[in-house]
């Protein structure tokens, strides 16, 4: 992983630490200076965990020239500056319906540390979400003594909406730059992005979270931190949102292989253990049950056999994607078109996407709600949380390809080569010394 | 020195932004606001404990509460309309429509503020 993006992943888990800690600072009523201590402490071992770099597949790619090194920091500069222009234009003053209802309202509650339990109050602006969000806002609310101000939460998710087009980018540079480049440039032109980032909820940090989750996966094979904090990224992903659950749990199916693996699964199991205490005592001091799940009972299980609720879901889907996410349906279209030319199966991160997307789906079809007004209320949303994921998918799988003429060539020549009596006797020589290299290793260890 | 750059460009990026927001909404002056000032008497001398609510004299379909404690307006729709579930429950009544709405306020309710801003009255209309 490159150092600047070792940064991000530094700041993304630092922001899932500050509102756990403040969480339990309020629990067990630790005056806030203590609580800035502990938030230094953590801050620093995370940074000596986090920054060292180690052996990376990063270390292994070759490294640019000096101009096309420039040039890729131009490119960033231009899309972070198209962001930073078109956000506050979208912005409203204190952020859209459910940031001004629901989290910004959490985090005034939790900056009082006297009456922060009143949050569980009004069972009807859900007080069942999780804190991670309205936890680190109050943190900084009390630190700069400003409860009531509106910049705080802007500037916090000002800093989450650029860092996350930044992390995909730094991710693919290296891989193929004119990839990294079209990716990039897919946030700002993708103005309901924007939007919803400065529109103060959680949707983006939650994709953050989650991105940072898959990213983290993808280095686990060369350093097991990385599998460590890909798990704590999915606990920061559930101390969200409560759709943060359903994602971590998705993206432990599809990639059971390695978190499970006979190597790995201590550490998966323990690290789960910190994401779990957090949550698990959030969820036994709030009284409020989610409403999805409190409402469902049995005849919700009777939707599964409604043609029509999977029909209404699939025709919004198709609607909300054609309205909202015009650019990247057309990316999606050429990404497929390329995959079917090229007759490549799709990476693991495309199959997280779409299992994500499936899970979704049913969690509509399943819904004791309004079924229209539910879709209505947060489908968009949804697709945000998913949209960094599915760029970094599509950009993942077209880097991975080979571009140059002479590699794809050399690449058509070794499938299709027919295996000759020669390319045999060829394998058969290279076996023993294979066999000779494995002895040599094992008389090393 | 190029990761320094790119680190950098993030946080400019959001400095950036900020200052534009912080200019936009300095001169964005609403309803919340308009209603949170007008608030700021009855939240100075109420118990940080209580809990208010407020609605629009006439309009039933929005009511409003507002958190003392937080010194916060929270919005509509999702908030109950049960006078019975609050401390106090306010009713604004807009000054330019005052006169025409005086039969619908009791006489036995209080008026805690008038005009204060031109816009509105406050008056309690309920108490547990």
């Amino acid at each position: 992983m490159s150092t600047p993006n070792r940064f991000i992943i530094f700041m993304a888990i630092l922001i899932g630490c500050i509102g756990s800690l403040y969480f339990f600072s309020l629990l067990f009523f630790i005056p806030l200076y203590v609580t800035t201590a502990l938030i230094v402490v953590a801050a620093a071992l995370l940074f000596m965990w986090i920054i060292p770099s180690g052996a990376t597949p990063d270390n292994n790619l070759p490294a640019y020239s000096n101009r096309k090194e420039w040039v890729g920091i131009v490119i960033l500069a231009y899309g972070i500056i198209w962001m930073a222009i078109v956000a506050p234009e979208k912005a409203n003053k204190y952020g859209e319906w459910d940031a001004y209802t629901i989290w910004n309202l959490h985090a005034r509650q939790l900056a009082d540390p006297q009456h922060w339990k009143t949050i569980f109050r009004y069972t009807d602006v859900h007080a069942d979400y999780p804190l991670c969000l309205p936890a680190t806002l109050a943190y900084f609310m009390r630190l700069f003594s400003s409860p009531d101000s509106l910049i705080l939460p802007f500037v916090f998710h000002m800093l989450v909406t650029i860092s996350l087009p930044a992390l995909i980018y730094g991710e693919l540079w290296r891989k193929n730059a004119v990839v990294a480049a079209i990716v990039l440039a897919m946030f700002p032109i993708q103005v309901f992005y924007i939007f919803q980032g400065t529109s103060q909820y959680a949707d983006v940090l939650l994709s953050f979270f989650f991105l940072c989750a898959i990213i983290c996966m993808n280095y686990s094979r060369q350093n097991r931190k990385y599998l460590m904090l890909s798990v704590l990224f999915l606990g920061c992903c559930a101390w969200t949102k409560n759709e943060g659950l359903l994602l971590a749990t998705v993206m432990l199916v599809v990639y059971s292989r390695r978190y499970f693996a006979k190597d790995n699964i201590k550490y998966t199991l323990l690290t789960l253990l910190a994401p779990i205490a957090v949550i698990g005592t959030f969820k036994i001091i709030c009284p409020v049950s989610n409403d999805l799940v409190s409402e469902s009972g049995t005849t919700t299980w009777g939707y599964l056999l409604d043609s029509d609720r999977y029909i209404m879901v699939f025709n919004y889907f198709i609607l909300t994607a054609g309205k909202k996410f015009v650019y990247i349906g057309l990316l999606f279209g050429i990404y497929l078109t390329i995959c079917l030319v090229r007759k490549k199966r799709p990476g693991l991160e495309f199959l997280l996407f779409a299992s994500c997307l499936f899970a979704y789906f049913m969690v509509y079809v399943l819904t004791p709600k309004d079924l229209k007004w539910h879709l209505y209320t947060s489908c968009e949303r949804l697709f945000v949380q998913l949209y960094p994921l599915m760029l970094y998918a599509i950009g993942m799988d077209i880097a991975r390809m080979k571009w140059s003429i002479s590699e794809i060539v050399q690449q058509k020549n070794s499938l299709q080569q027919p295996i000759t009596a020669g390319t045999k006797q060829k394998i058969k020589a290279a076996a023993p010394s294979n066999k000779h290299n494995r002895g040599k290793k094992e008389k090393k260890r | 020195m190029k990761n320094i750059l790119f680190i950098t460009l993030i946080f400019l990026g959001v400095v950036y932004a900020t200052v534009n927001f912080e200019e936009k909404i300095s001169s964005i002056y609403g309803l919340i606001d308009n209603v949170k000032d007008g608030l700021a008497e009855v939240t100075k001398n109420a118990s940080r404990d209580a809990n208010y609510s407020f609605r629009f004299l006439g309009d039933t379909t929005k009511t409003y509460i507002m958190s003392t404690y937080t010194r916060y307006l929270l919005a509509p729709n999702y908030v109950s309309n049960n006078a019975s579930e609050y401390d106090t429950m306010l009713t604004i009544c807009d000054a330019r429509l005052y006169a025409t709405a005086k039969h619908e306020i009791e006489d036995d309710r209080n008026v805690l503020m008038k005009q204060r801003y031109n816009q509105y009255y406050f008056i309690e209309t309920s108490r547990k």
